[in-house]
């Protein structure tokens, strides 16, 4: 991969991660300050759970090449970033398929009490993890810049 | 416009599917950060170990959710629709932990 490609990526993964964070507060304002389900409401959960995933789909790209190029120079001078870089790998994986299953869980059952309150919990938990992540990924990219 | 009639089956194996990659994700990277060589040691690799963790914990899931949506009936679906609020947090909060613990 060349380094502009990397760099394009990489501000890619970042952006769409932060717009899919965004979109996630909508439906857990949504789904616990008002009665019932609207269809924007379901609609910004799967769009949510789309930017996270194209995000992720950006960082798997990355991998190999932060694999080749950047983790070599990290682990010799930031060790520490290094390993909250592989955190923010962990928990990216877990607010992807947390976010995934809540969208789903409000499309199968938002009609529902039950539902919602499953959607709701799943997607609290993907924001929880979301919010760390990219916590992480900006602490590692301002840490590691000249590496990146 | 009137909400679809609920799907708790599909619902549930959703939920399955999340907890059960979540977990299975966090087991095998606790697992492997017990045999993991010293940094710096050199290595030959014939996989990407984070990719195969997340193939591995997707696979995990995908089994979960076929085998909630096919052995729960609607009700048992709904009742377990209804117990995500302790069980999301008690998956998700022990793996999260243990992930920023144990880079």
């Amino acid at each position: 991969m060349t380094g502009a490609l990397f760099s394009l990526l990489e501000r890619l993964h970042g952006h769409l991660a932060v717009l899919g964070l965004a979109v996630l507060v909508h439906p857990l304002l949504s789904l616990r300050l008002r009665p019932g389900l609207s269809p924007r409401t379901r609609l910004s959960a799967e769009l949510a759970a789309l930017l996270l995933g194209l995000s992720y789909a950006a960082g798997w790209l990355l991998y190999p090449s932060y694999r080749q190029q950047v983790k070599p120079p990290l682990r010799l001078h930031a060790m520490d970033l290094l390993l909250r870089f592989e955190t923010k790998e962990h928990l990216a994986l877990m607010t992807l398929a947390l976010a995934l299953g809540g969208a789903v869980v409000l499309r199968a059952a938002g009609a529902s009490p039950e539902g919602r309150r499953a959607a709701w919990w799943l997607l609290a938990a993907a924001l929880v993890c979301g919010l760390c992540t990219g916590g992480l990924g900006m602490l590692v990219a301002a840490g590691g810049a000249p590496a990146f | 416009m009137s909400p679809p009639p609920p799907r708790p089956r599909l619902a549930v194996a959703a939920l399955s599917f999340a907890l059960v990659a979540v977990a299975s994700y966090a087991l095998q990277r606790l697992w492997d950060a017990r045999t993991e060589p010293p940094p710096g040691a050199v290595l030959l690799q014939t996989t990407i170990p984070y990719y195969w963790r997340v193939a591995m914990a997707l696979l995990h899931g995908l089994g979960a959710a076929t085998l909630a949506g096919l052995a729960l009936d609607r009700d048992a679906a709904l009742r377990w629709l209804s117990r995500a609020p302790w069980l999301v947090p008690l998956v998700v909060l022990p793996a999260l932990l243990a992930m920023v613990l144990r880079p």
